[in-house]
């Protein structure tokens, strides 16, 4: 299973910076959060974890080699990213367009096999879009894309999972059950996942490690047991925010 | 699969019977008889003649070109990722319109004002690419900003040649700017670009697919964006410039065709491209016969005739798939 690394990362966007000189160790199994206020850049640090952005200094390590020098089909095979936007000028099926997925497994000539509809076939699902496989996305609604570009990304079967916002437009229901599924086939399967949240008791009920993103360059980033204290998150959302003890562990509500 | 096959081989007798038409239709009509006897023999009778020293060169002549524009359409819609985007978009047929007009007032004809063409639409290519590249930035936003307002000022040069020309030239220069096939020798060299195109073309369809959907997306799933997008923007105006300077700037095939078969068939780029390239070709030599024949002796420009024939077969297209959603 692949791994992802960072060695003093400094990323900079519009004379903001990110992060500065982070070091990040991903490991095989691990789930992370990244938390921070709106605009500090965790999109900004998504696609740079992912090499669709050059960064200011340091480097990303894909298996030990400089993501920068990677082709973009070797990034593809090993590390698939969940993007807040994408585009439907055109119309497309949504099995059609989950098994897009495939693409970076499938040499350019070839077409793809039943495996591979098969695979987007699970996919969907998983993300309970089954009955759906037919429509053409562009009357879908927000939440039903949302699922189907989930189930692209586990239809591209990599070893790293970097979601951005995974929950934006979903339910209640499947905010839990598709966070539930995802994260617990990461650890069965050694798979890690980074992905931004804007819930803090989201962040702790799935995320081992945590990712604090303050938008001055600063950042925390450790285990969530020791990141997940009223007086982190307080300074990380500039935000009085308290601890409440309950039947089903701690919670976190503003003030 | 077997759909899409299904499409293929319709449009394949299409495009036959496209030919068959174009080869019967004229002043001098032959039967469907008469047709096969002209064909199957190498005896020069008159039938024989007409076919191939008149008819066939211009029906192919009008395939090929309206192959070539479907083609590039399709390419030019998904590089700018806008439904409305033509081959014309991006200033290639403005560049062309310019040079061949300049040619026309000076007194050419034939191949020179078809080399003029293909100059002017190179000029048009690199203009845009040079200007739209800039910084490095590449997105469809600045393309096409750059293209049309490339386009725009080769529209007030087409304008201003117009408007000072004499009269013994003018009306030649309209039909080159609405599209007219006659007087022009056919050339392998555009049969062996659309073949090419077609080919590479396919290649790349399932990163076609992709594209579509956005370039981040299509960098995450592992395109390398910017070198697609440069030969897309090549491929697509290097078509155009064939098929412009063969046949003048014929409208609406290269918009409407890619969506008609969207409409039938879907947006999957490898049933698409091919699809395209038999219906645009098809279209295009029903047209141009049309164009000879509805008030002959005198013709019509053929690219008059694409968008009566084109307008209400779209709308049609388009109504049907728009109930067929409400009742699905």
């Amino acid at each position: 299973m692949a791994s992802l690394r960072t060695e003093k990362l400094s990323i900079e966007i519009g004379g903001k910076q990110v992060c500065h000189q982070l070091d990040l160790d991903l490991q095989p199994g691990q789930v992370w959060g990244v938390l921070g206020r709106n605009g500090v850049g965790k999109t900004t640090l998504l696609h740079s974890l992912a090499g669709l952005r050059a960064v200011s200094a340091g480097k990303v390590l894909l298996d030990q080699q400089n993501m920068a020098q990677l082709p973009r089909k070797t990034i593809a095979q090993k590390l698939g990213l969940l993007l807040q936007h994408t585009e439907d000028v055109f119309p497309a099926s949504v099995l059609e367009t989950v098994v897009t997925g495939r693409h970076p497994h499938i040499a350019n000539w070839q077409w793809e096999s039943a495996a591979d509809y098969s695979k987007a076939e699970h996919a969907l699902e998983q993300v309970a879009m089954t009955a759906l496989a037919q429509r053409q996305v562009n009357t879908l609604s927000g939440g039903e894309r949302q699922r189907v570009a989930i189930a692209t990304l586990l239809t591209q079967d990599p070893d790293i999972y970097l979601l951005d916002e995974p929950n934006s437009h979903l339910d209640l229901h499947y905010q839990i059950s598709i966070l539930d599924k995802l994260c617990e086939f990461a650890r069965q399967q050694q798979r890690i996942v980074l992905m931004s949240l804007h819930d803090i008791n989201l962040a702790a009920r799935f995320c081992d490690h945590l990712l604090f993103i303050s938008g001055d360059g600063k950042s925390l980033a450790g285990s969530a047991d020791k990141l997940l204290n009223s007086n982190d998150l307080s300074d990380l959302f500039q935000h009085p925010i308290h601890t409440v003890q309950t039947a089903d562990g701690v919670l976190f509500t503003p003030a | 699969m077997r759909q899409p096959l299904n499409l293929i081989i319709i449009l394949f007798l299409l495009s036959i019977a496209s030919f068959a038409f174009a080869f019967s239709m004229g002043s001098i009509q032959l039967s469907l008889q008469q047709l096969i006897a002209a064909l199957s023999t190498n005896e020069s009778s008159i039938a024989h003649t007409i076919i191939w020293d008149l008819r066939a060169p211009r029906a192919y002549i009008a395939f090929v070109s309206g192959a070539l524009l479907s083609l590039a359409g399709v390419l030019m819609q998904v590089l700018l990722r806008n439904p409305l985007a033509d081959p014309y978009i991006l200033g290639v047929s403005g560049g062309a319109a310019v040079a061949a007009l300049l040619a026309m007032s000076a007194g050419l004809a034939g191949s020179w004002v078809s080399g003029s063409a293909f100059i002017g639409a190179f000029i048009s290519i690199l203009l845009v690419f040079g200007l739209a590249h800039g910084k490095g930035n590449w997105n469809p936003a600045r393309l096409l900003l750059t293209g049309v307002v490339i386009a725009a000022g080769w529209g007030a040069l087409i304008n201003l040649i117009l408007s000072i020309s004499p009269d013994k030239p003018l009306r030649g220069m309209l039909f080159w700017i609405m599209g007219d096939i006659h007087n022009i020798s056919p050339s392998i060299a555009s049969l062996i670009v659309l073949l090419l195109g077609l080919m590479i073309t396919f290649m790349l369809a399932r990163q076609l697919n992709i594209l579509s959907r956005g370039d981040m997306q299509a960098a995450a799933l592992g395109i390398s964006v910017k070198p697609l997008r440069m030969s897309l923007f090549l491929l697509a105006s290097a078509l155009t410039a064939f098929a412009v300077t063969q046949a003048g700037s014929v409208g609406f095939v290269g918009l409407i065709v890619p969506h008609m078969i969207r409409l039938i068939a879907g947006s999957d780029h490898r049933l698409l491209i091919p699809a395209s390239v038999l219906l645009g070709g098809s279209l295009l030599v029903i047209s141009d016969t049309l164009a000879r024949v509805i008030i002959a002796p005198q013709q019509l420009p053929v690219g008059v005739i694409t968008a009566f024939i084109g307008v209400p077969f779209f709308l049609f297209l388009l109504n049907r798939s728009m109930t067929g959603k409400h009742h699905g």
